[in-house]
């Protein structure tokens, strides 16, 4: 059997490849218009680290796509169902490689951020000397801590959010590509592109419904109108619980149902 | 070697090594080539390479030594018996089919030599 | 003798049609067999259920003792294992992929088999021949050190020189105990390794039969047979 690291390995080192030419794409893009700004005469010390954030953005959707597409062809190709390992294994590997490579975008961009922000880190360091001095001094402990703890659970909520849009993209693609098995034969491409239309319907239609449902019973127990952070962290682990249940479900059709192309 | 499909490869086999010893490139006492390589040599399975020299070691044409290999026989009568029992499975089918063609006995001894003569003068 | 593929009653339907129906087949330790039939008749359809990759028949596929898929995917090694990889990803990659992923890879033996096949490394995977790509399926196979591999349609659009390199390979690297499964249309270049022939005929299996029985029984070529199981006139029991 495939040890787990080793598996991870395998499907990882794709998935890196892909955002190296992401990365360098970006890099490119981004001197590309600095060289354009210049051109134009609008170049500022703020217009670098402007350009390289906006940019951010284009990144993350494009290496989500690109992860998303690499994890799914890995669930219906030969060379990865063969090898010897449960399709949990798999699947858990697969969703986790892809967030590794979420991961190395994300440092790939806060190093260009720090490199873009370096123009003006002299008003950076001035800045910061100023907020600091503000909350060493204010009766205002809270605030720091409170900035943390909110820090950390805006990114814990939107790692939960990414993973639970790839296990659904994941279980929408499953579950689609099982049904594939019961098309009659005649107009195969017209009839799947109409079923994955009825399957993705289906999907929000059941989860608006559990969802509601979840919600009523949440509100039940737990009064969280006061406390917007913890909110924050009760809605991360909500979305996970959400992950949790769609991947059971995308693991159980890989087992029975799903096929590999050829 | 180009193997008849129609005839059980393990018997084709058993023929080659008995050709191989009669015309002297298994010499007595030669070591045969392992299994494996002869079957990779001739082309086929390793299980029928090892019915065919099962059969020769009951024909006692060939020998195992433990922990050493196979070896041709060194029995000289053995080998001289091979060699006359395939030479006269020659002659069996050079005989019938030519009594099929209506050939006497009589007929068959001056064709033969007839030929013989013949191909000495092509010779030389 | 024990079996090491044990299939009993299966049935695989998809998209309406059956494909495979009633398929009960034992084949033992050791045996090369030849999987032979039409195009279509289920011959790949059969491997990639044995393998685990086609879902959904009814029966049950045993293999090595075991039903359970991933330790299956453990015991097989399947010539489709290229399938679904980068065509822009270099071989010397695809090795290393190997070696991660499947324990049982043995890269001394592949290296071995890649000298005698003389399989260039250097290249990427869209840029080889067919008769190339066939040899590097086949070197990665069977490097792999399982107790049953599949073969399918190995020898499509390679030479007969390369034809038969493959052929000695197999000889040459098969372990005693492995069960070899090969599908091919070239019947009379692999007819003399066969140990047996399985006949898929009318989505089943028509017949199973030793291959030297066929020869010395029925004094017939393996492919001979084959046709005239197919034309109907079966010079059968």
């Amino acid at each position: 059997m495939t040890s787990f690291y080793d598996l991870l390995k395998s499907l990882t080192r794709p998935k890196l490849r892909i955002m190296n030419r992401i990365v360098l794409i970006d890099v490119i893009a981004i001197v590309l218009t600095l060289i354009y700004q210049v051109y134009r005469g609008d170049l500022e010390t703020d217009t670098p680290l402007a350009i390289t954030l906006s940019y951010s953005v284009f990144v993350a959707i494009v290496a989500f796509v690109l992860m998303s597409r690499n994890s799914e062809h890995i669930f219906v190709s030969d060379a990865y169902r063969l090898i010897p390992a449960s399709d949990t294994k798999l699947y858990s590997v697969n969703l986790l490689s892809s967030f590794i490579g979420m991961v190395y975008a994300g440092i790939t961009q806060v190093v260009l951020w720090v490199i873009a922000a370096i123009p003006f880190w002299g008003d950076f360091g001035a800045q910061f000397k100023k907020m600091f001095h503000y909350t060493m001094n204010s009766d205002k402990q809270n605030f720091v801590r409170n900035m943390i703890l909110v820090t950390i659970g805006a990114i814990l909520l939107a790692i939960a959010m990414t993973l639970l849009l790839w296990a659904s993209i994941t279980l929408i693609h499953l579950t689609g590509d099982a049904l594939t098995a019961f098309l009659p034969d005649s107009r195969q491409k017209f009839f799947r592109f109409v079923l994955y239309v009825v399957v993705i319907v289906a999907f929000l239609y059941v989860f608006s419904i559990i969802e509601n449902r979840v919600d009523g019973v949440m509100n039940h127990f737990f009064n969280m109108n006061g406390d917007t952070i913890a909110s924050i962290y009760y809605a991360t682990i909500y979305l996970l619980g959400f992950t949790a249940l769609e991947s059971v479900g995308s693991v159980y059709l890989l087992k029975h149902w799903v096929e590999t192309d050829s | 070697m180009k193997f008849d499909d129609k005839i059980p490869i393990y018997y084709q086999i058993k023929n080659y090594i008995y050709r191989q010893i009669i015309v002297g490139k298994l010499a007595p006492g030669d070591k045969l080539p392992a299994v494996r390589q002869l079957a990779v040599d001739l082309t086929v399975n390793v299980n029928t390479v090892q019915r065919a020299l099962g059969e020769l070691i009951s024909e006692k044409i060939i020998e195992p030594q433990r922990g050493k290999g196979n070896f041709v026989t060194e029995d000289r009568e053995t080998i001289e018996k091979l060699k006359k029992l395939l030479i006269t499975e020659q002659l069996q089918d050079l005989y019938e089919n030519l009594r099929k063609l209506n050939v006497s006995d009589e007929e068959i001894v001056d064709y033969l030599q007839d030929y013989i003569n013949k191909r000495k003068q092509v010779q030389s | 003798m024990t079996n090491t593929i044990e299939i009993k009653n299966l049935n695989y339907r998809r998209n309406y049609r059956s494909i495979l129906e009633d398929v009960n087949l034992n084949i033992e330790m050791g045996k090369i067999v030849g999987l032979l039939g039409e195009n279509g008749a289920g011959k790949t359809t059969l491997m990639r259920l044995i393998a685990g990759v086609a879902k959904g028949a009814s029966g049950s596929i045993t293999v090595a003792g075991t039903d359970g898929v991933p330790d299956k995917k453990s015991a097989i090694s399947f010539s489709e294992q290229l399938n679904g990889f980068n065509p822009s990803m270099r071989i010397d990659k695809i090795i290393r992929f190997y070696e991660d992923v499947y324990p049982d890879f043995s890269t001394k033996k592949y290296n071995e088999m890649a000298g005698f096949l003389q399989i260039d490394e250097g290249l990427r995977l869209s840029a080889l021949s067919k008769g190339m790509k066939e040899k590097l399926i086949i070197g990665l196979t069977l490097s792999r050190d399982t107790k049953v591999y599949l073969l399918d349609e190995p020898f499509g659009g390679i030479d007969s020189m390369s034809r038969k390199k493959i052929i000695q390979s197999i000889i040459k690297w098969k372990s005693d105990d492995a069960v070899i499964l090969v599908s091919d249309h070239y019947v009379s270049e692999i007819a003399s390794i066969l140990d047996e022939v399985v006949i898929i005929k009318d989505r089943t299996v028509y017949a199973q039969k030793s291959a030297e029985e066929i020869r010395s029984k029925y004094a017939e070529g393996i492919e001979h047979y084959y046709e005239s199981i197919y034309e109907g006139n079966d010079i059968d029991d």
